[in-house]
């Protein structure tokens, strides 16, 4: 028998992988248009939710997930733990640009009527994935155990209260109990470090899953196709058109679909690895810059006995928050529903309005026209 | 595919297996579903109520209400109402903020989504969907004033 245990030789019996394998799955071709940022948004999401997994953990270390001790515990955070206002102030900031940054991927996969046949079950793995963000960002704001933080999981929890239906049992499920109460943060916590993250992670292998299984949506910005510096223009719908949907052939090039994939794309490894290694990097230095000049800091503590003169939930739901405020009660409960429901089932329809009115790019304006009553909503609660 | 005389009655028994099996798989994970959320489900405790003396009748002639606190020490308000003597809880019918007493208007009002109400608990501007909660207030020989409370 020879002596043949080298390091190499131990690693290659203990992991019998095909390297040739590997190297097919990681060199995934990746089409040239993804060298725009605007289409390659999705992994920066990805990148923010690896950031507050880590800080995430190391500030359990420090929170005592208890009325009585929540809010001292941050406070000890971010006053005595060695570098805690750090960490805690970089994963606020890295929960706001998730979420931003969330938005903009999902307006860029609107515009680009990516969601289309046959992407519509990671488009709603998508808005999976969003609510549980949103989760994210209601739990965690109510942790802290400040006087918002408590009257916004008091809203928060009585709007789920008023879902048709299941809304009592959904409410009294959050909340352990009738109404918010001792119970409530122990399961807020328990969402937040426990739930959500394992929910974020299988919904996150379903959508990377579809994306290998799919490839990214092919575009065709316009006839000057080839050249790569070809201005991204501002009107997405028209000009630009997935190819290679099913049964629809390559283009008029005579080239062989191959080939073409080949002038038309990049490999994700090392390429598209750098630049997604670039958008990290540069994700860290605005965070620690954020974190710098806008470090997190502690409000009043909770009193469940007075409500504050001001209450207002963060950015994301100030356009839910002003739609509230706008309508009746039923109106505000069941429109923000109606609304999750048509994000979530929009693929389809989307692909009922193109058959009604085909060419009219309906789709289209009512993507503009949500995301500006969004953003108008989301301005003027801002404001006042 | 195999040629076997009682094709039939293999087919039929496989089937049978599998569908005993799958049964048998529900209903004793189903079992185990169901448990593990009546443990998830926190329990309805039927309310208790509890008398509690707020005021005496003089202390309420001429002002325009009383403020005092719940057995959660949360605050409600003794009024005066067209139906006679009421107490009125200032957890708003909206989505649960505290509603305010504001004396100076004569009126509540809920910071949360803006939410008014008038003295007698009744909704006069925003989107609560119904009037404050009201209590039964009792007044026995010697004028003393009773609300009937919930318990925490
Ligand atoms: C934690 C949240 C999310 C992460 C990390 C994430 C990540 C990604 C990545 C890396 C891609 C590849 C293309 C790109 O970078 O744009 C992608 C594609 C896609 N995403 Fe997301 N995403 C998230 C949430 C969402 C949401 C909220 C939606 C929509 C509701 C969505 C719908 C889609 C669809 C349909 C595609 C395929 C697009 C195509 O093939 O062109 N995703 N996602
Ligand atoms: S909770 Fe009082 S107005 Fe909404």
């Amino acid at each position: 028998m020879q002596k043949t245990s080298s390091a190499k030789q131990w690693f290659e019996d203990s992991f019998p992988i095909d390297l040739n394998v590997l190297k097919e799955i990681s060199s995934e071709p990746i089409p040239n248009h993804l060298k725009r940022w605007w289409f390659a948004i999705g992994g920066t999401p990805l990148y923010l939710f690896v950031i507050q997994a880590i800080t995430g953990i190391i500030l359990t270390f420090y929170y005592v997930p208890h009325p009585a001790e929540a809010f001292e515990s941050v406070a000890r955070i971010t006053t005595e733990v060695r570098f805690g206002w750090f960490i805690r102030s970089v994963h606020k900031w890295s929960a706001h640009l998730m979420v931003l940054t969330l938005i903009l991927h999902m307006m860029r996969v609107f515009f680009t009527g990516s969601y289309r046949r046959p992407r519509e079950f990671n488009w709603i793995v998508g808005v999976g994935l969003l609510m549980a963000t949103l989760g994210f960002g209601f739990t965690g704001y109510s942790l802290i155990y400040e006087q918002v933080s408590y009257w916004a999981a008091v809203v928060g929890t009585n709007v789920a209260a008023a879902t048709p239906f299941i809304g009592e049992t959904l409410a009294s499920f959050i909340r352990g109990g009738p109404e918010v109460s001792d119970n409530t943060l122990t399961r807020f916590f328990v969402l937040h470090i426990g739930v959500l993250p394992t929910v974020v992670v299988l919904l996150l292998v379903m959508h990377v899953v579809q994306i290998r299984l799919h490839g990214v949506t092919k575009m065709r910005f316009s006839e000057k196709d080839h050249q790569p510096e070809v201005e991204f223009s501002v009107r997405v719908s028209a000009p630009v058109t997935p190819i290679r949907e099913p049964g629809a052939s390559s283009g008029s090039t005579g080239q062989s679909e191959e080939e073409q994939a080949k002038e038309e794309s990049f490999p994700f490894y090392p390429d598209h690895l750098y630049t997604e290694i670039m958008v990290g990097l540069t994700l860290t230095f605005i965070l620690t810059i954020l974190a710098l000049i806008f470090p997190a800091v502690m409000g009043e503590p909770a009193n469940p006995l007075v409500t504050p003169e001001h209450i207002k939930p963060e950015w994301f739901f100030f356009a839910t928050f002003r739609w509230l405020k706008l309508t009746s009660f039923t109106v505000g409960v069941v429109g923000t529903l109606v609304f999750m429901g048509i994000l979530l089932l929009w693929p389809f329809i989307d692909r009922v309005l193109l058959k009604k009115f085909p060419g009219k790019e309906i789709s289209f304006w009512i993507g503009v026209v949500g995301f500006f009553v969004f953003l108008i909503f989301t301005v003027w609660e801002a404001l006042v | 595919m195999s040629n076997h005389d009682d094709n039939d009655t293999v087919d039929r028994r496989s089937f049978f297996r599998k569908a005993l099996m799958s049964l048998g798989l529900a209903a004793s994970y189903g079992t185990g579903g169901f448990y593990a959320l009546q443990f998830l489900l926190p329990k309805k405790n039927p309310a208790k109520f509890r008398k509690m003396l707020v005021a005496s009748l003089d202390e309420l002639s001429g002002s325009g209400g009383k403020v005092f606190k719940d057995l959660q020490g949360r605050e409600m308000i003794l009024v005066s109402t067209t139906d006679g003597f009421k107490a009125i809880s200032t957890t708003c019918t909206h989505l649960g903020c505290k509603a305010y007493w504001e004396p100076d208007n004569n009126r509540f009002f809920c910071p949360c989504h803006d939410g008014v109400f008038d003295v007698n608990g009744n909704v006069t501007s925003g989107p609560p969907p119904r009037p404050l909660d009201r209590y039964d207030v009792e007044v026995d020989e010697n004028d003393n004033v009773f609300v009937k409370l919930r318990e925490a």
